[in-house]
Parts: C-alpha cells; sequence; structure tokens
C-alpha cells in the first residue's frame, strides 16, 4: 500500500505515489532553477511541465491510475536532467555543483528504525548533524551513568515524538540528501543489502553479528581516530548489554512484586512505613470497590498502568541484550496501552472519590451494668479466631486508622475500635459508641455507619470489648471507624487489661502507659491508683 | 588514451550536433505548422536529440529573436496544444543558413578529400 498524491500538472490531474511525488516535484525545482536566470525562462518551464503532463498522460493506459517512481524516472531519462540540456547561452553548471543547487535538499529529523538500539533516536540525531552515531549514544550513556535521569526522559520524549523514516523519501530527508532518483536507489539498494545481512546473520545469532561486524571494521581501519570509534562503539556496546541486563533483572521482579500484589497471592510483600508487613492488595480492592463490574475495570486499569512500564523496562532490557532493532510499533502501542490504562484509572479513581464524599456518624449512649464502687475490670474479648488474626500481623494502617483483612472468612474487614476514658458527670457509668463511615451522601453515610458491627459485653463487674468491629456482609469500606467513649464516676477504679492497648486512643493522656495498670478516676482525670485502695 | 580519445570524439560530435539543432529545428517547423512533440520525433529518429529538454530553451530563443511563431490549438486528449510556425524573418534565416550550411559543407568535403 502506498500513499498517493494529487497533483495538478499544467492544468491536468494526476493521481501520484508519494515517492514519485518527491522525485518530479524536486525535478521540476531543479529545472525552474536551472533557468531562472534565463530569458523566457518561465516559458521553457511551463513548455517543459506540459511535455511532462503529456507524457505521463500517455503512460496512463490500459487501467493504470496512479503515476509511480518507474514513470517519473522514464520521463527524467527523457527530457534528461538539467545539466544535461546543454545551450551556449546557458552557462553550463558543472555536475557536481547542480547537485546542490538544483532542487533544496529538504532536511528533517527522523529516528532511523534500521539502526536503532532502541528508538534509532541517537541514530536520526546523528544523521541529521552528519555525525558517527557512536557520538550521541556514547553522550547518552555517559550523561545517563553519570547520574543524570533526564537523558532518560529526552530519549523517551524524542522517541515518541520523532518519526521513525521508514519510507526511501523520508531515510533520505533524514539524511539531508538530495530526493532524486539516483539517491532513492542508493536507499534502496541499501536496504536490501541490510535485509541480506539480516538473513545471513539470523543463523548466526547475535553474537556471532558482533564478531562479524567488527571484523568488517578491522579490515576497514585506516587511522587512530577510526580505532577509537571502534573501541567506542564496542564500550558503548558492553555497557548498553550490561544496562539491559539490569533492565532486565529489574523488570523481573517487579513482575514477580506486581503478579502478587494485583493478582492476590497469599503472603504478599509489601514495604510500608519502611515496615515489611503484608497485604492481600487484592481483598482490599475488593473492599473498596465491591465485587462489580467496576472491580474488573478498575484491576485492568491498574495493571496496564503498573504492568506497562514494567513491561517496557523488561522489552528494552531484552532490546539492549540481544540488539533487536526493529520494532517499529512497540513504543507506540506501550505508550497507547499505558493512556488507556491511565484513563480508566482516573475515571474510576474519580467515580470511587466521589463515593468517599460525604462523612457520616452514627451514635449510641448505653448505661453499662457495673459496679463503680468495687475495682472494673477492662478486657478484650478470647476469641480464638481473632486472636490468631491479631499475631498475625496481616494489618493496613493508613494514618490513624488501623485495618485488618482476614482471608479465612471471605472478604471480612475488621477495623480497631479506639476507647477513651473519661469522667463522668453523674454517678452512672456508660459507653458511648460513635461510628462513622463515608459515602456518596450524607444520608448513605449515615446509614454506613449504622450498620457497622460492634460488640461488648458486661461480666460480673468486668467490660469485655470485642477486639475489631466488622463491616456487615457486602458493604464496602468506607472509612469506617468507631469510637467509643467509656465515661466513669470519679472515685471509680479500672483495671486495664495489657491486651486492651490495642484498643486504646493513644491519644489521650497517659495514651500508651494505660493498659496493664490499675487506674483511679479523679476529677482531674486518670491516676495510677492500686488496688484495693490502702 | 584510447579513452581520451573516445571522450574527444564524442565530445565534439556532441558539439557539432548542437550546431546543427537551431538549422534542423528551423527545417522542421519551415516544412509544415508543427507541435513540439513532433519536431522531438523528428529529431530522435535523426539522432540529433539526446533528451528533449534541450530543445525548448531552443524554441523560446528561436521565438524570442522572433524567427517562429506559435499558436495554441485546442486538442482532444488534453489541454491546449502550441504549434509552431515560422515567420517571414525565419524564412530569410533559414535561408542564408542553408547557403552558409551548403557553403560549410563543401569546405568539410573539400578539406576531407584533400586529405585522401
Amino acid at each position: 500500500m502506498k500513499k498517493t498524491l494529487t497533483v495538478n500538472i499544467s492544468g491536468q490531474v494526476f493521481h501520484i505515489d508519494e515517492d514519485a511525488y518527491s522525485v518530479l516535484s524536486d525535478y521540476l525545482q531543479s529545472i525552474k532553477q536551472h533557468f531562472a536566470k534565463t530569458k523566457g525562462g518561465d516559458e521553457i518551464f511551463t513548455d517543459i511541465e506540459a511535455r511532462i503532463a503529456e507524457m505521463l498522460r500517455e503512460r496512463l493506459v490500459d487501467n493504470k491510475q496512479v503515476i509511480t517512481i518507474e514513470d517519473i524516472s522514464q520521463v527524467i531519462k527523457t527530457i534528461g536532467e538539467p545539466s544535461e540540456f546543454g545551450g551556449d547561452e546557458f552557462e553550463e553548471q558543472p555536475t557536481s555543483g547542480s547537485q546542490t543547487q538544483t532542487g533544496k535538499s529538504t532536511k528533517r529529523l527522523y529516528r532511523d528504525p534500521e539502526d536503532a538500539m532502541l528508538g534509532g533516536v541517537c541514530s536520526g540525531l546523528a544523521a541529521y548533524f552528519h555525525t558517527d552515531r557512536v557520538w550521541f549514544r556514547f553522550g547518552f550513556a555517559i550523561a545517563t551513568i553519570a547520574g543524570v535521569g533526564a537523558p532518560i526522559l529526552i530519549y523517551i520524549i524524542l522517541w515518541i515524538v520523532v518519526p521513525p523514516a521508514t519510507t526511501a523519501t523520508e531515510r533520505l530527508e533524514m539524511r539531508g540528501e538530495k530526493v532524486n532518483l539516483s539517491n532513492i536507489g542508493t536507499s534502496v539498494r541499501e536496504e536490501i543489502d541490510k535485509v541480506k545481512e539480516k538473513i545471513n546473520d539470523f543463523a548466526n545469532e547475535a553474537k556471532n553479528t558482533y564478531k562479524k561486524k567488527s571484523d568488517i571494521h578491522r579490515s576497514n581501519v585506516k587511522n587512530a581516530a577510526q580505532v577509537l570509534v571502534i573501541i567506542l562503539e564496542i564500550f558503548v556496546k558492553v555497557i548498553l548489554v550490561l544496562t539491559g541486563i539490569v533492565l532486565l533483572l529489574v523488570g523481573l521482579s517487579l513482575v514477580v512484586a506486581f503478579l502478587t500484589l494485583v493478582l492476590g497471592f497469599e503472603h504478599q510483600v509489601f514495604f510500608f512505613n519502611s515496615e515489611i508487613i503484608f497485604i492481600p492488595l487484592n481483598d482490599l480492592l475488593n473492599l473498596v470497590t465491591g465485587q462489580a463490574d467496576d472491580n474488573v475495570f478498575i484491576k485492568l486499569g491498574l495493571l496496564m498502568l503498573i504492568g506497562i512500564p514494567i513491561l517496557m523496562i523488561l522489552w528494552g532490557g531484552i532490546k539492549l541484550i540481544f540488539g533487536i532493532t526493529r520494532t517499529r510499533y512497540v513504543g507506540v502501542l506501550f505508550v497507547n496501552l499505558w493512556l488507556v490504562g491511565l484513563i480508566i484509572c482516573m475515571y474510576f479513581g474519580i467515580k470511587l472519590g466521589k463515593s468517599f464524599r460525604y462523612p457520616g456518624n452514627y451514635q449510641e449512649s448505653q448505661k453499662l451494668e457495673l459496679r463503680s464502687d468495687t475495682l472494673i475490670d477492662l478486657r478484650i474479648a478470647a476469641n480464638e479466631k481473632i486472636n490468631k488474626l491479631y499475631n498475625t500481623a496481616e494489618y493496613v494502617e493508613i494514618e490513624d486508622l488501623k485495618m485488618y483483612i482476614s482471608n479465612d472468612n471471605g472478604d471480612v474487614f475488621y477495623g480497631i475500635p479506639e476507647l477513651r476514658i473519661e469522667k463522668a458527670a453523674g454517678s452512672e457509668i456508660s459507653l458511648e459508641t460513635i461510628k462513622m463511615a463515608k459515602g456518596k451522601s450524607a444520608r448513605e453515610a449515615d446509614d454506613r455507619a449504622k450498620g457497622t458491627i460492634y460488640h461488648y459485653m458486661t461480666n460480673s463487674n468486668s467490660l469485655i470489648f470485642d477486639p475489631f468491629f466488622k463491616l456487615p456482609e457486602n458493604d464496602l469500606w468506607r472509612v469506617q471507624q468507631v469510637n467509643l467513649l467509656l465515661e466513669v464516676p470519679v472515685g471509680t477504679y479500672l483495671r486495664i487489661d495489657p491486651d486492651m492497648d490495642k484498643v486504646i486512643d493513644k491519644d489521650t493522656d497517659f495514651g500508651y502507659d494505660l493498659a496493664g495498670k490499675t487506674w483511679k478516676m479523679t476529677e482531674t482525670g486518670l491516676v495510677e491508683a492500686a488496688y484495693p485502695p490502702q | 588514451m584510447y579513452y581520451l580519445c573516445r571522450m574527444n570524439i564524442e565530445k565534439t560530435n556532441a558539439q557539432m550536433r548542437k550546431g546543427v539543432l537551431e538549422f534542423c529545428i528551423l527545417l522542421i517547423i519551415a516544412e509544415r505548422e508543427v507541435y513540439a512533440s513532433d519536431i522531438i520525433t523528428k529529431l530522435k529518429e535523426a539522432k540529433l536529440l539526446v533528451v528533449e529538454g534541450t530543445l525548448y530553451p531552443l524554441l523560446t530563443r528561436l521565438k524570442n529573436d522572433s524567427l517562429l511563431s506559435y499558436r495554441w490549438e485546442e486538442s482532444k486528449s488534453g489541454p491546449p496544444r502550441k504549434y509552431y510556425e515560422i515567420t517571414d524573418s525565419g524564412r530569410t534565416f533559414l535561408e542564408e543558413m542553408k547557403n552558409s550550411w551548403k557553403e560549410l559543407v563543401e569546405v568539410v568535403e573539400n578539406l576531407t578529400e584533400n586529405k585522401n
């Protein structure tokens, strides 16, 4: 498939291949310049143009619709290059001179996918500045190793922004050579040679390929500068291969981490607050998003958002190690997929964010059947399952929020309540339960808060707390919290079990010291005391 | 040496052809009113023309010297075509040219015979 342009030559419309067009346009330009200073030059040009149109019209026979590069080359051969026109009155231009004078040589920055380590950016730059690509590669490699991160970013940006030189015309423009027939011929021959070379090399594997290349170099060595270039090239190659290995290892470890996190294998490792803790991220995700379709999309989005950069690192490593160059569309594909992932994540992120918008709460206060004249025991309910959970250290701590997620029983979410002890206004002992949650609306948030399950019980002057509150089945995690406020009259003695430490609000007086000791409520708050009092 | 010789012969040939080209163009146009392609065909048959591009500057120059003129004629198969015809001053010029050509040929023939 070829791109075709529609052109008007001497008042006639032609469909012409892109490459043929560029050759013809340069040819006409060169004729125009040749006669620029001749009397009646415009007329000559118009006549020649008319003749070209006539010849092209003649070539369009038997359903042939498009002017090809062969047609143009035939026309140019018949009419001849301006330097062949001759004529005494026209100052003959030397052939070499006419090359530079005729036709503006278009020069554009392209990537060179034929000669690429990664994206062919360095080769393209080198072609543009007419230097050896080694210098650019060397520069990038050194700048990167020197700890400057910007070159990588610049490279990636250039990779994305600069188009690859794929057609013969583009490849010539990349080198800033005049686009004419012989140049295109040379370029095409070079390409064919390269393909041949690649086919030959294929059997010899990457290692031999390199050996062969350096052999060719050796035979061509003429001076010290060339030797230096070869040494640099080898040096850069070694560095690139080493970089590739590092990239591959980093990529592989990231893949392992990523798979365990997202796909929800057991005993996931996650670095949090410089401690290694275990979070089943998958379960957390389920709790946040529910089992609706959104869940699948969010996971897909996250997979793309996190997975694709990892894949790119891996791919980059493989390319560096094995010297793979023909990857014109891989980069574009990766970037596009990543952007899709980003959009998915943003969409559902905003959607999710809205469901956290309004806070709600629910409060209930209960008078406890406890006697304030004897010692009150504050304990944590002994529950085998819960104790097990306590000891497995499977918890997530987000700000002040503590939560545990258990795999044993489906996606059951457990949160830790926070207890504060204050002085009661009267003589009664009461426990206020304040449940909080968030939702799309204040009403939803209130309802959700009310639904949070928390139990405690009294037993022979003991107050026994459940260590966790629980979300009702199928409810989503929306920052549910349970705060407990125990109010006891002045003079009450409290013995706080060491296990209570986990549920005590550390922001209160003696927060860290309350557990494991006996306290007496005074007018000014809790004071450590012995019981029975002496 | 041989190569150098060949180069010179080719160069001289080209120059000789170039010299008579204007003369021949006028001869063709003097015969009847012609279209550029007709001139090209005839010149190519005579191997006087290597590339077509040579013709157009010559035609323009002859026209500028008022030796020939042209008129536009509609064509069945394309845009209007330029038909060239010789002018009166062109005919006078051509007659002079014919005479000098005869003289030239005679001189050259004489020289060639004398040598042999």
